[in-house]
């Protein structure tokens, strides 16, 4: 049975698109940033092309450009589908994403130029800081404007996790930076010394947690029995995952300045939070694959679902591995070493990018109103393209990190350090460049992509889009709305 | 640190334990298997409903 109404769509294409371009030019500038750690020669002595500008760019062009366009695009296509409704405020819609790019362009140029806050993942300054709050707000209100008209009594467990993501998000944001303009360009933080660490990485910890996690999650728990055609294994579990996630991932922060000036306790929670924290992320991993339970097949011939699969391989590998390095004991070797960076790529090219790359593919048809991809192929090879990538990645920055960690804590009988720094440098190099080669690899298969999402889109150009009907749910249906439409 | 505060954080530990536990019992209740299982199929309908 069907509505009178249909999907609005049109602004989930716009977002679709846009995640497309950024994933792109996020891993671009990542790849040519970690070429620079192998060849230094490659700034060119250039102050916006040094790795210092670049780093930032590249962190906050994945993250917040390419991440967030895809977020924000699953967010408005998922509450639609799950709640029977259709989007609220489509005009107010339009304006986040066109607000939302005008935030990432602005960011994206400024923080090269040298204008930055200096604080890890929130670089941008304060007049763009403003622009995200109001786009945020903006978001929010379509988010549970929509969540307020739907047919489907109960909130879809997806959608939870997309409304966690949206206020969590907005808090963090707010909180970690407020801060004193000096001038259109320059603000101090309000806080000092110690305080503002732990608020950076309380901020810094919980841009996993929530934007990287939870809103990823959200996509996971809608595309993977989705694309699986298979029922969630247990909606149960589900909802037990959820509430143990969100109540426990926002006390771990302090795990990111293990051997720090702060508060030894301070230290310890953040451990004892990020060790308890393995058990909802598994859960979350187990429960989506499991869901593949009776559909391997399909996973065979379907390279979405291959995204999704590995995706969830990574999201259980890296969330134990994380859990492990917050150990202090453990921490000691891995900190300030590729051990990091290993680690954060396993989460963010594993885990983040596969599952978006996944439900982009399993999205993309739909919204662009074609039976599928323009090219299974294409979508293979970019399969391969960004596993190898992945790999030869996370394999490298693992050897590289222990290297690190093994040689800087040698001494000698006297006390004194067996390494020089530049030696542990000089011995990992060759590994950078196998990382490099790996982002290549990556940013191939990101090409691939745009280019069968462009062929998706032909028709959609040409003329346009038959929008879907929004069914109604069953009178008798045990989740149908007392009150339907 | 004080009684007062061991105290308070001791209670807030048994209440998170109470809700802990409380989900499980409450979501494995089962009046709401019904529901449930026809939500755990609500994606695949993204399927049933090609225009």
């Amino acid at each position: 049975m069907q509505t009178n109404e249909t999907y609005d769509d049109h602004v989930i294409r716009l977002f679709l698109m846009a995640a497309s371009i950024w994933g792109i030019v996020g891993m671009t500038i990542g790849t040519y940033a970690g070429a620079q750690l192998a060849w230094p020669a490659l700034n060119f002595d250039i102050p916006w092309l040094t790795f210092s500008r670049l780093r930032p760019d590249h962190t906050f062009g994945v993250i917040f450009a390419f991440g967030g366009s895809a977020l924000i695009g699953t967010c408005y296509y998922v509450i639609q589908r799950t709640g029977h409704t259709r989007l609220a405020f489509p005009r107010l819609a339009n304006l986040t994403f066109w607000g939302w790019q005008l935030a990432c362009v602005l960011t994206m140029i400024t923080v090269p130029l040298g204008y930055t806050q200096s604080k890890e993942y929130a670089e941008a300054e304060w007049p763009i800081d403003l622009l995200i709050t109001v786009v945020w707000v903006a978001i929010g209100v379509v988010f549970f404007g929509t969540l307020a008209r739907r047919r489907i009594q109960h909130i879809y467990v997806a959608a939870w996790y997309y409304g966690a993501f949206i206020i969590a998000v907005g808090l963090l944001h707010v909180v970690n930076n407020l801060v004193v303009p000096v001038s259109l360009t320059k603000s101090y933080p309000i806080y000092s010394g110690v305080v503002d660490a732990m608020v950076q990485w309380w901020y810094g910890h919980n841009a996993v947690a929530f934007f990287l996690t939870a809103g990823f999650l959200g996509m996971m728990y809608y595309f993977v029995p989705r694309q699986a055609q298979q029922p969630l294994w247990s909606y149960r579990f589900s909802i037990v995952n959820f509430w143990a996630l969100i109540s426990v991932y926002m006390w771990a922060g302090s795990h990111h300045l293990m051997y720090s000036a702060l508060p030894d306790w301070v230290q310890g929670v953040g451990m004892v939070f990020s060790l308890v924290l393995l058990m909802p992320s598994w859960g979350s991993a187990a429960n989506g694959l499991f869901t593949f339970n009776g559909s391997w097949q399909r996973v065979k011939n379907d390279p979405a679902a291959k995204f999704m699969v590995l995706a969830l391989v990574f999201y259980a590998a890296s969330t134990f591995e994380g859990s492990m390095m917050a150990i202090k004991t453990v921490n000691a070797l891995s900190h300030d070493t590729d051990w990091t960076i290993a680690h954060v790529h396993s989460g963010s090219i594993g885990w983040v990018a596969m599952i978006t790359i996944g439900s982009l593919y399993a999205m993309a048809p739909r919204v662009l109103g074609r039976e599928a991809m323009h090219s299974h192929g294409a979508m293979e090879a970019h399969f391969w393209l960004h596993t190898t990538g992945v790999l030869l990645y996370v394999l490298s920055m693992w050897a590289a990190g222990v290297t690190e960690g093994l040689m800087w804590r040698a001494t000698n009988p006297d006390g004194s350090l067996v390494y020089p720094f530049i030696d542990s440098l000089m011995t990992i190099r060759p590994l950078y460049v196998v990382r490099a080669l790996g982002g290549v690899f990556m940013v191939t298969g990101m090409l691939c992509m745009a280019w069968n999402l462009w062929h998706t889109a032909a028709d959609a150009r040409r003329s346009p889009v038959r929008p879907v009907p929004v069914p109604e749910p069953a009178h008798d249906s045990p989740v149908a709305a007392a009150a339907a439409g | 640190m004080s009684v007062a505060w061991g105290n308070l954080i001791g209670i807030l530990i048994v209440l998170m334990l109470i809700s802990f536990i409380g989900t499980w019992v409450w979501v494995w209740n089962s009046r709401h298997k019904a529901k449930y299982d026809a939500l755990a199929r609500l994606p695949m309908q993204d399927e049933e409903t090609l225009p």
